[in-house]
Formats: structure tokens, C-alpha cells, sequence
């Protein structure tokens, strides 16, 4: 735990007055407040440490504990009298503080020299939703191919939630009420799940259509014949045409991805022809190659 | 009254501790939607959090009605590029070797 200097985070002198600290706070709030800083943890950093610094600074009593103590905040002897005699004030307005700002987000200096968060709202009766919170939760693009539930620990509590297929990369999805409790019995937070998605296939997505490249041997691109080729969820079996040129592509209906939220719907699988060149010829398929040249 | 959609402004205003005036600008500025029920005032449930908002915005930050307007504007664009870039970002990936 080390000393904080709250003069200093509001960027004031020591002898700022009380209109310099309202002012530059409301400064610093309006730059750094989460509502103007969606799922920014610098800014709420920040935000915090500039909400502490006008609870101590704001309040008479706190700024003249601060200003006489507040370096040598070991010495808690000194002024647990003055604690004392907070407690009464402390328990009936340790309700919340600015924006569903609850006593949690204090520093342990803070907790320390003053024991948690005195009032700041307009009204101690004021019911606020708890505050919002958000995770990431990792997973293969396999993993979402279906839809499965999933056990999650969320600030030490397990949240079973259903991971519905088609789900993408960056989407976010509302976990209702299971964010930070309400304030004065206000509703509880929402948790917001980002998704983090890894693609290890071979095949390349774009919303719900997928993407792969198949290798095509020559004669068959020539000649025309059948292929077997992976899709994501099994083997199947495709004709290709006489005469098809390399980069060719070919669409397979419903191969893709699932739709999101929508039951067995699926994207599409677009299919690109690679055809390889033979190497290593013998003298007699160069002999044949050569005659075929003359033909052209 | 009340549904399960539906809040009344009036125990809106009371649950919050605001005027309705506020609710009332808010509305004017066409940030919420204030419809009539049985003769009665409501807003819809899913408009609570988008309030809440608000009133940290006006009763602790001091912006007024006309600066929220515009934060609301600017961070509905915020939102829509968040959601561009995330696009382009999966698109992106099939352009680049694994």
C-alpha cells in the first residue's frame, strides 16, 4: 500500500479551493467516465483514481484528515479517534458512490485512512443497476461450429451459459443480471461475453459462408472425373467438369457455417481449384506432352 | 402499470429520484421513446440502462441535454465503427496465410 497523492491526480495545488477541486474534477470525470469510455480499462483506471481523489478532497473533514495525516497513513493510531467518531456518518451514507461506483473500487490507502466510500449521489435512496462486466472467453472456430453450454467463473461465481453455433469473432453477447450487484437493491449488472475466436482449419470463414482451396492433379482438371473433399463436418464426394481452369471456383449449398441463431441453417462452402502442374516428368510423358504441343 | 415491456415514468422518475421534466427533455430530444398506455405515460424496460445513462451523464457530469444528444450520436458512431472493424478484421483473415 503506498501514499496517493490526490492533489496531484486532479492536477491541483494544495491549496486549490473548493470550487478548483469541483471544477477539476468535472474535468477529469468527463474524460475518463466508463459511459464515455466503453470497455477502456485505462480510462476506468483512471476514472477511479480521480473519483477517489474527489471523495477525500471534496468533503472537508476527508481533505483536513488527508492533508494532516495522509503521508504517514501507518500511523493509524493517530487518528482512529477521528474514525471513531466517521463511523456513525460512515454507516448510514456508505451507499454508493458515482455511478453505480461502489466501495470495492477504492484503494487499500484509501480503505485505510477513511474506511470506504462516503456519499456522493444525489440522494443516498437512489436504486442503481450494478455495474457492468465484461470478459473474453476464448475459443476454436470448432467449438462453435454447434451450440454447447459452457461453464464460466466470473468474479468466483460459476455461470453455466449456452454458446449458440455461428457465433463470431469480436460478437458480444448480454449475460442478463450477472454483472455487479444493484446498488441500494437496483438490479444487478449484465455480464458481456466478447468472443475471442481461433481458427486452426484449414478453411477461412466470412460470416457464415467458408472459404478452402482444393488441390486438382491435372488430368482430372483436363479430363473431368470425381473428387472426395473435406468440409467441416465430414467428407464429400464432388465432379469436376472437363476442361476446368485453375482458380475455378465452386460452390457447395448449406456447407458453411451455421447461421447464427437460426437452426439448421448453414452458410456456403466455396471451393477454389489449385491444379498442380506434374513435376519430375519422364522422358516418355515429355515425349507425350511435346506431341500434344504440336496438336495445339 | 405495469407489463412486463413497460415502466411507468412516474415510478421511473421516483425509482431514480429525477424530475420528470428530465424524462420529458430526454423524450423532446427524441433520445427515448415515451409511449402512452392506458392513459398512462411509459417508456419501454430496454430503454432503462440507455437512462441510466443519462442521468449520470446530466445530474454528475453536468452535461446538458443538448451535450448529451451529441455523446449519444458520437458514441452510436463509436459503436457502428467498433462493429465495421470487427468485420473487416474476419474478412481480413481470409486474405491472410493461417
Amino acid at each position: 500500500m503506498t501514499f496517493i497523492d490526490y492533489y496531484k491526480i486532479l492536477g491541483i495545488a494544495k491549496n486549490a479551493t473548493d470550487k478548483d477541486i469541483k471544477k477539476a474534477y468535472r474535468k477529469l470525470a468527463r474524460k475518463y467516465h466508463p459511459d464515455l469510455n466503453p470497455n477502456n480499462k485505462e480510462a476506468e483506471k483512471k476514472f477511479k483514481e480521480v473519483n477517489e481523489a474527489n471523495e477525500v478532497l471534496s468533503n472537508t473533514e476527508n481533505r483536513k484528515k488527508y492533508d494532516q495525516y495522509g503521508k504517514d497513513w501507518k500511523h493509524a493510531e493517530e487518528f482512529e479517534k477521528a474514525k471513531q467518531q466517521q463511523q456513525h456518518y460512515q454507516r448510514s451514507s456508505r451507499q454508493r458512490g458515482y455511478g453505480g461506483y461502489s466501495n470495492e473500487d477504492f484503494s487499500d490507502f484509501f480503505e485505510s485512512m477513511f474506511g470506504g466510500a462516503s456519499s456522493r449521489s444525489r440522494s443516498g435512496n437512489v436504486k442503481f443497476r450494478g455495474q457492468d462486466y465484461n470478459a473474453e472467453l476464448h475459443l476454436n472456430l470448432k467449438d462453435v461450429y454447434k451450440t454447447h453450454k459452457r461453464t464460466l467463473t466470473v468474479n468466483g461465481k460459476n455461470i453455466r451459459i449456452t454458446i449458440p453455433a455461428g457465433v463470431e469473432n469480436g460478437q458480444v453477447i448480454k449475460i442478463k443480471g450477472h454483472g455487479g450487484k444493484g446498488i441500494n437493491n437496483g438490479p444487478n449488472g449484465d455480464l458481456y461475453i466478447k468472443f475471442s475466436i481461433v481458427n486452426h482449419t484449414k478453411f477461412k470463414r466470412d460470416k457464415n459462408n467458408l472459404y478452402t482451396t482444393v488441390d486438382l492433379d491435372l488430368y482430372k482438371a483436363i479430363l473431368g472425373g470425381e473428387i472426395t473433399i473435406n468440409t467441416f463436418d465430414g467428407q464429400v464426394k464432388l465432379k469436376i467438369k472437363p476442361e476446368t481452369q485453375n482458380g475455378t471456383k465452386a460452390k457447395l449449398k448449406g456447407k458453411g457455417f451455421p447461421v447464427y441463431k437460426k437452426e439448421n441453417q448453414f452458410g456456403d462452402l466455396y471451393i477454389t481449384y489449385n491444379i498442380k502442374t506434374p513435376t519430375k516428368l519422364t522422358e516418355k510423358e515429355k515425349e507425350l506432352f511435346k506431341e500434344l504441343d504440336k496438336l495445339r | 402499470m405495469e407489463t412486463n415491456d413497460i415502466i411507468s415514468l412516474q415510478k421511473l422518475c421516483t425509482y431514480y429520484n429525477i424530475p420528470f421534466s428530465f424524462i420529458n427533455a430526454l423524450n423532446e430530444f427524441e433520445l427515448i421513446e415515451i409511449v402512452i398506455i392506458q392513459e398512462t405515460q411509459c417508456i419501454y424496460k430496454t430503454q432503462i440502462k440507455d437512462i441510466e445513462k443519462m442521468i449520470r451523464f446530466h445530474y454528475e457530469l453536468d452535461i446538458n441535454i443538448e451535450g448529451i444528444d451529441a455523446i449519444y450520436n458520437l458514441l452510436n458512431q463509436v459503436e457502428s465503427l467498433k462493429d465495421e472493424i470487427n468485420e473487416l478484421n474476419n474478412r481480413l483473415n481470409l486474405y491472410e496465410d493461417q
